[in-house]
C-alpha cells in the first residue's frame, strides 16, 4: 500500500486535534489508519475458497481505493487549514477553545 | 456516586487546557500538570482519584514517567488518552506488559466517552483505595517460542459410525498420547481439546524439539490403527506467556502471532504431514526436510511453508535432524 503520511505523521495530527469537536483533520487521519488495517485484515484473512479470494480481493481493492482518496483529502485539509506540513504542526489560528458544548 | 477527583497530566499545554475545559463542562474538576519531573509530587499535593495522561506520540519520557506514576501511587488509577494505530498499539503493548494502565480512550476523544470511562475507573477505585492495596502485577513475559498445534480430523463416514462417547474416547486417548510424547521431547502442553492440543517449546533448541516432536508424532500415528487423521503446524516467534486470572484459579496461557500461525499450519496441513514456517525449519537445523517440493503458501505467513512428510520418506525426514546440541 502506497502511502502519503506515515503512522507517526497521524498521530501527530490525532495528537493535537485531541477532541471530536475540532479534530475534523484528526477524524480523516483515523479514517485512514482504520483503513489500512482493513487493508491489512484482508489480505491476511484465510481463502478457503476461491469466493472467499475473490470477496477479500474485493475488499481489499475498494480499502485501497478508499484509502487514496482520503490521504488526498487530508492533504488538501492540512494545506486549506495552514497546517506545516513538514512537522504536521497545527496552525496558532487553530488552536482555540471548542465552541460546541461537550 | 462520587464525583472523582483527576489530575490531568500533558505536556502539551494547548491540549491540556482543552482536556481540562471539557472535564470540566462534565463536572470534572482536574488541575493539570504540564512537567513530568513534578508529577508524582503534584500526584502527591492533590490525592486524585484519576490520573488523566496525553500521550503524544514520540515523545521520549511518557511511559517512564507513567512507570513512575503508578509505583509512587499504586492506589491512583490512570486514564490514557492515544491516538490510534502504532501509538495506541505500543501502549497497549506496554500497559499489558506493565499493568501501569487501568483504562485507554482513542483519540478523537469525545464528551461523552471520556466521561464515560472516568465514571467507570471511578466505580471500581473506592475497593482498591479501601483494601489500601495495589492491584496484583500480572504476572507475564515475552519468550521465544516454538509452538506445535496438532489437529485431529474425521475422514467422512468416521463419526456416524460413533456413539458420542467412543468419539470422545478416541479424542482423548490421542491427545493423551500425543501430550506423553510432547513432554518426553521437552516439551510443554498448554491445552487439549476436541481437535487436538496446543504445545510449546522453549529453550535454544525449542525449534528443534519442536520438529523432532512433529516428525515422531506423524510417524506414530501413521502406524497405529487410529482411524482419526492427526495434521500438525509448527511455528516460532516471540510470544506473550503468563498466568491469566479470570475466574479465579490462573491458568497459564501463551498469546502471539506465532500460536495462532501454528494453527493455521496445523488446518493447512494434509493428513499426516506437518507445515512448517521456514524460521523453524531453519532453527531447527533441518537440513534437507523439503519432502515435498512445492512450497504451501498460508495465509499470515510471509515465507511459503514446507510440508514435511514423514509416511513418505521417514528416514531422511528424521535423519536430517541431528541431536540438539543444547538442552531447553
Amino acid at each position: 500500500m502506497k502511502t502519503l503520511f506515515d503512522e507517526h505523521a497521524l498521530a501527530r495530527i490525532i495528537d493535537q486535534s485531541l477532541v471530536y469537536q475540532c479534530a475534523c483533520p484528526a477524524q480523516v487521519s483515523r479514517a485512514v489508519l482504520e483503513l489500512r488495517d482493513l487493508h491489512r485484515y484482508q489480505l491476511n484473512c484465510a481463502n478457503e475458497s476461491t469466493n472467499d479470494r475473490l470477496v477479500h480481493e474485493t475488499i481489499a481493492q475498494a480499502a485501497l481505493d478508499a484509502h487514496a482518496r482520503l490521504e488526498t483529502c487530508l492533504t488538501q485539509v492540512l494545506e486549506l487549514e495552514g497546517w506545516d506540513l513538514d512537522t504536521m504542526t497545527m496552525p496558532d489560528t487553530l488552536k482555540k477553545r471548542p465552541a460546541k458544548p461537550w | 456516586m462520587l464525583i472523582p477527583r483527576l489530575l490531568v497530566f500533558d505536556p502539551d499545554d494547548y491540549t491540556a487546557r482543552v482536556l481540562q475545559d471539557m472535564l470540566a463542562s462534565s463536572g470534572f474538576v482536574a488541575p493539570i500538570v504540564l512537567d513530568d519531573a513534578v508529577l508524582c509530587a503534584e500526584v502527591d499535593r492533590h490525592r486524585p482519584d484519576i490520573v488523566v495522561v496525553n500521550f503524544h506520540f514520540g515523545r521520549a519520557g511518557l511511559l517512564d514517567t507513567v512507570a513512575r506514576l503508578r509505583r509512587a501511587a499504586p492506589g491512583c488509577a490512570v486514564l490514557a488518552l492515544a491516538a490510534p494505530g502504532a501509538a495506541l498499539r505500543d501502549l497497549q503493548d506496554w500497559s499489558a506488559r506493565t499493568g501501569s494502565i487501568d483504562a485507554i480512550v482513542e483519540k478523537p476523544v469525545s464528551g461523552e466517552r471520556i466521561d464515560a470511562a472516568l465514571r467507570a475507573l471511578a466505580a471500581g477505585r473506592p475497593a482498591r483505595r479501601a483494601d489500601g492495596q495495589a492491584r496484583a502485577p500480572v504476572q507475564a513475559r515475552f519468550a521465544e517460542l516454538a509452538v506445535l498445534v496438532t489437529e485431529l480430523r474425521r475422514p467422512l463416514g468416521v463419526l456416524p459410525q460413533l456413539q458420542p462417547a467412543e468419539f470422545f474416547e478416541r479424542v482423548e486417548a490421542l491427545n493423551a498420547e500425543h501430550a506423553r510424547q510432547v513432554r518426553a521431547a521437552d516439551g510443554s502442553v498448554l491445552r487439549l481439546g476436541g481437535g487436538g492440543l496446543v504445545a510449546t517449546f522453549a529453550g535454544p533448541a525449542r525449534a528443534h524439539l519442536a520438529l523432532r516432536c512433529a516428525l515422531r508424532l506423524l510417524g506414530a500415528h501413521a502406524v497405529s490403527a487410529a482411524d482419526l487423521e492427526l495434521a500438525v503446524g509448527l511455528c516460532s516467534g516471540l510470544a506473550v506467556t503468563g498466568f491469566l486470572h479470570s475466574g479465579g484459579a490462573g491458568q497459564y496461557e501463551v498469546a502471539g502471532a506465532a500460536v495462532e500461525l501454528a494453527a493455521r499450519l496445523s488446518r493447512a496441513a494434509p493428513a499426516g504431514c506437518a507445515l512448517a514456517d521456514r524460521d523453524t525449519l531453519i532453527s531447527a537445523g533441518a537440513t534437507q526436510p523439503h519432502v515435498r517440493q512445492q512450497p504451501v503458501r498460508v495465509p499470515g505467513v510471509e515465507s511459503a511453508v514446507v510440508c514435511l512428510d514423514p509416511a513418505a520418506a521417514p528416514h531422511a525426514a528424521l535423519g536430517a535432524l541431528a541431536e540438539p546440541e543444547h538442552r531447553p
